[in-house]
């Protein structure tokens, strides 16, 4: 079953900059999925247009656990849990204001939230930073409640732009772990990243994407059968996007 | 020096100057100054008042000789309000700007940064001074018939107008956040710090300005003696103001000298204080105080539980507002503490004439006493409420046009406002949260105050009819319906989402002062209906009052229509 499905999406900029173009594309469950491409390449257009912050253009269409992002944003924006690739919000709010705040939003309840809270806390070492503001934290620790925060309501898709950066060893390992676990019980997770080992690493399945448009879909193994043998993931991504 | 002030200039100024969300340039330029235009329309009533109120002082004072006052008097106004409004801004300037991150690794010196950033406040400051005693120096120099060298003088006179008061702002801001350097909770100590400056700089503008220390022989002889003998006694605060006034009524040309001189003095002091405070103040604003704790069961139970997504979406509103100094003291501050800004100064200086408290008591009780003995009748007493009503009106006209909480309400969001777009929480939803963060405290803040003023007047035995109190507090909560909304809507289909610090997105938004002109004018011309209605068919003021709540609400209820249309449509265009 494909937990995010987009049929012929389109983004035009200013009437004439289109970052990107008739994408098709389905991610199932139950897999981590990479989204990888040069800066520019129209990944963070496309992660904006699946959690509802950018309208496509007219014809196509985002279904995001079978809700349409555009017929039904409120129920499509309950099925994931989204990351962005700022941290820096909410910064007056308490640790724990803000993903009470983000409970509340996401309706969570009370019991619910502490045990996932408490959860979260321990796993990326937060439990003694919740009661100080965020404006304190540093900026891995901002990420990590920003992360905290998103997985509150236990999404069944998890979207997350740029989710590693600036994130300590720990942390980064405990997230990671946290995305296989996820994808393990039958759901999705999908994210961006720069950092091509990460990809190599975590990910079952990965989108290359340039100039808005896929030019690779699939697993690692099938992407280096279609290169020379011996050619690193990094070699085989500068050959594919060297016209960026 | 020279180049960092142009460039932060520069700088504060184009952030200034943009409107919207800064796409689409040229359109925007040209709606920019259709914008800066609706401005000038919108105040041109207020600079006519300001005009004839120029020419007619001088035509009431001149006959005296004393026609100096009038201008004292309008540049005392002028630097109080400076001050007033500057010290807020100055604060948000020197000590909490995005910038100043990046000017502190720099090898400046403390009087370099604080020079240049005095600089871009006088370029503010300039402007609001410029606007109220233009009008005034010209209503007075027409009356007159002054010649070249009176409208030199003013033009000279007004562009030194703001060094002072802001010079004191500045002072005070810098010795105010070098004493609460230790202090843990910045944010707090800066809203509470201005609230005390402000409430204290009103109590000595008061004070200074009052003729305590004269009798009234000296004051009538002084009066009779011409001349301008009175010019001077009105403030001993700023003392270069005495000297521009002497120049302008036709003293010695040394007088503007002597004046620019003490406005320099200032300057130079400002800067050798900047040298030995400033650093010691602004390098532990970047410090960030926590406490690392875990915890407890008994904050977990207070802190995690579940409420609905409104009002929790309400709490996260005012804990962001109430713990931003710059949008707090920006948006919200005037709106707290009118009552003791007017009344606590007047307090003080009614207090300092009477000579004790227990004069005051005494005086009254025997207004009380003389109150109590007033028999009016049905219609006098009408039209008395009338007036309690239409006061009520326009003092929550003023208020309600400054609570800028809504009027910034997406602003405030900037690059954060595509977390609305995310959420499982309609959009009109979300802005029916922020409607009520404005409106909540806009309402505490007029109708409540009024209630306590209306329990204080009843207390001493004023004799306030009834019908007019209930007609007050509706017509309030609906003006402040109406008004929030009106400046959401326009925040919602105009919001500057591209700053680069706080400051910019409340105090530099030109789409919040326009709301506010607006609001100034719409406010102005059904008060003004109202009275003319009265006027001409004698009608109840209870009835004429009871109709215009009737139109209020449908007006409510429309604009609230079109503020919800708005909220789905505009919100999902934001990218």
């Amino acid at each position: 079953m494909s937990m995010i499905r987009l049929e012929h999406i389109s983004k035009t900029y200013a009437g004439t900059h289109k970052a990107v173009d008739d994408m098709n594309w389905e991610i199932q469950e139950g897999t981590i999925t990479g989204f990888i491409g040069p800066n520019g390449a129209g990944k963070t257009t496309t992660l904006k247009m699946i959690t509802g912050i950018l309208e496509p253009d007219k014809g196509g269409s985002i279904t995001v656990n079978g809700k349409d992002i555009l017929r039904e944003p409120v129920e499509a924006k309950k099925q994931f849990g989204f990351v962005s690739d700022s941290p820096d919000n909410f910064l007056r709010l308490k640790g724990i204001e803000y993903l009470n705040f983000m409970g509340d939003i996401y309706e969570v309840p009370t019991q619910e939230r502490k045990e996932r809270i408490a959860a979260y806390a321990a796993r990326f070492e937060m439990e003694n930073a919740l009661k100080d503001r965020i404006l304190s934290y540093s900026h891995g620790m901002r990420q990590k409640i920003m992360v905290m925060g998103a997985l509150i309501h236990n999404p069944a898709i998890w979207i997350l732009d740029e989710p590693l950066t600036g994130l300590d060893p720990k942390s980064a390992f405990a997230l990671k772990e946290m995305m296989r676990e996820h994808a393990e019980a039958g759901k999705s997770v999908l994210f961006s990243t720069h950092v091509l080992e990460v990809a190599e690493k975590l990910c079952d399945q990965i989108a290359v994407i340039n100039h808005g448009r896929f030019v690779y879909r699939g697993t690692l193994e099938e992407l280096r059968g279609q290169f020379r043998e011996g050619e690193t993931l990094e070699e085989i991504f500068l050959s594919m996007t060297k016209d960026a | 020096m020279r180049v960092l002030t142009w460039t932060l200039l520069k700088c504060g100024m184009s952030s200034a100057m943009s409107t919207g969300s800064g796409k689409k340039k040229r359109k925007i330029n040209l709606s920019g100054a259709a914008l800066w235009l609706l401005v000038v329309v919108c105040l041109i009533p207020m600079f006519a008042m300001l005009f004839q109120g120029g020419k007619a002082g001088y035509e009431l004072l001149a006959p005296t000789g004393q026609e100096g006052l009038l201008l004292e008097l309008a540049c005392f106004v002028g630097g109080i309000m400076t001050f007033v409004f500057g010290l807020p801004y100055i604060l948000t300037v020197f000590y909490m700007s995005g910038d100043i991150q990046t000017l502190l690794p720099l090898p400046l010196r403390a009087s370099q940064i604080v020079g240049a950033k005095f600089l871009v406040v006088w370029v503010y400051e300039l402007l609001t001074t410029a606007a109220i005693l233009l009008p005034v120096f010209i209503g007075f120099g027409t009356a007159a018939g002054a010649g070249v060298p009176f409208w030199l003088i003013t033009l000279a006179g007004i562009l030194l107008l703001p060094v002072v008061p802001m010079a004191y702002a500045a002072l005070v801001s810098m010795i105010f956040m070098r004493l609460g350097k230790v202090a843990r909770n910045k944010s707090v100590l800066t809203t509470l710090g201005t609230i005390l400056l402000l409430i204290a700089a009103m109590g000595v503008g008061m004070l200074s300005s009052q003729m305590e220390n004269m009798d009234a022989q000296n004051l009538l002889d002084l009066l009779m003696a011409g001349r301008n003998s009175l010019v001077g006694i009105l403030s001993k605060l700023f003392p270069n103001l005495r000297f521009l006034v002497e120049a302008l009524v036709g003293g010695a040309a040394w007088n503007l000298l002597i004046y620019a001189a003490i406005t320099a003095a200032f300057v130079v002091l400002l800067l050798l204080v900047a040298t030995r405070l400033y650093f010691g103040g602004v390098l532990s604003m970047s410090e960030t105080t926590s406490k690392r704790q875990k915890i407890t069961a008994r904050e977990e139970a207070k802190l995690v539980r579940s409420s609905g997504a409104l009002s929790a979406y309400l709490r996260k509103e005012y804990r962001l507002l109430f713990r931003s100094p710059v949008y707090f003291l920006n948006c919200a501050l005037m709106l707290f503490i009118w009552p003791l800004l007017f009344l606590v100064p007047m307090l003080i200086a009614l207090i300092a004439e009477l000579g004790s408290l227990g004069s005051l008591v005494e005086v009254m009780g025997t207004l009380g006493a003389l109150m109590d003995e007033i028999q009016m009748t049905g219609q006098q007493a009408a039209f008395i409420g009338g007036i309690v009503i239409l006061v009520c009106y326009g003092l929550t006209v003023f208020l309600g046009s400054s609570n800028l909480i809504c009027a910034t309400a997406i602003s405030r969001e900037g690059g954060g406002c595509l977390f609305m777009k995310y959420i499982p929480m309609p959009y009109r939803q979300q802005v029916k949260a922020k409607l009520l963060s404005g409106l909540i405290l806009g309402i505490l803040c007029t109708t409540g105050y009024l209630l306590i003023f209306f329990l204080i007047a009843l207390a001493v035995g004023a004799p306030l009819p009834l019908p007019a109190v209930v007609l007050s507090v509706v017509v309030t909560v609906l003006l402040n319906g109406g008004m929030n909304i009106f400046q959401l809507w326009r925040d919602l289909c105009r919001p500057k989402l591209v700053w680069e610090n706080e400051q910019q997105a409340v105090k530099q938004n030109l789409n919040a002062t326009i709301s506010m002109f607006l609001l100034w004018v719409i406010g102005l011309g059904l008060g003004a209906l109202a009275v003319w209605l009265y006027t001409l068919t004698e009608m109840s003021p209870y009835l004429l009052a009871a109709g215009g709540c009737v139109i209020l609400a449908v007006l409510d209820l429309l604009l609230y229509r079109v503020l919800m249309r708005a909220a789905d449509r505009k919100i999902a265009a934001y990218e």
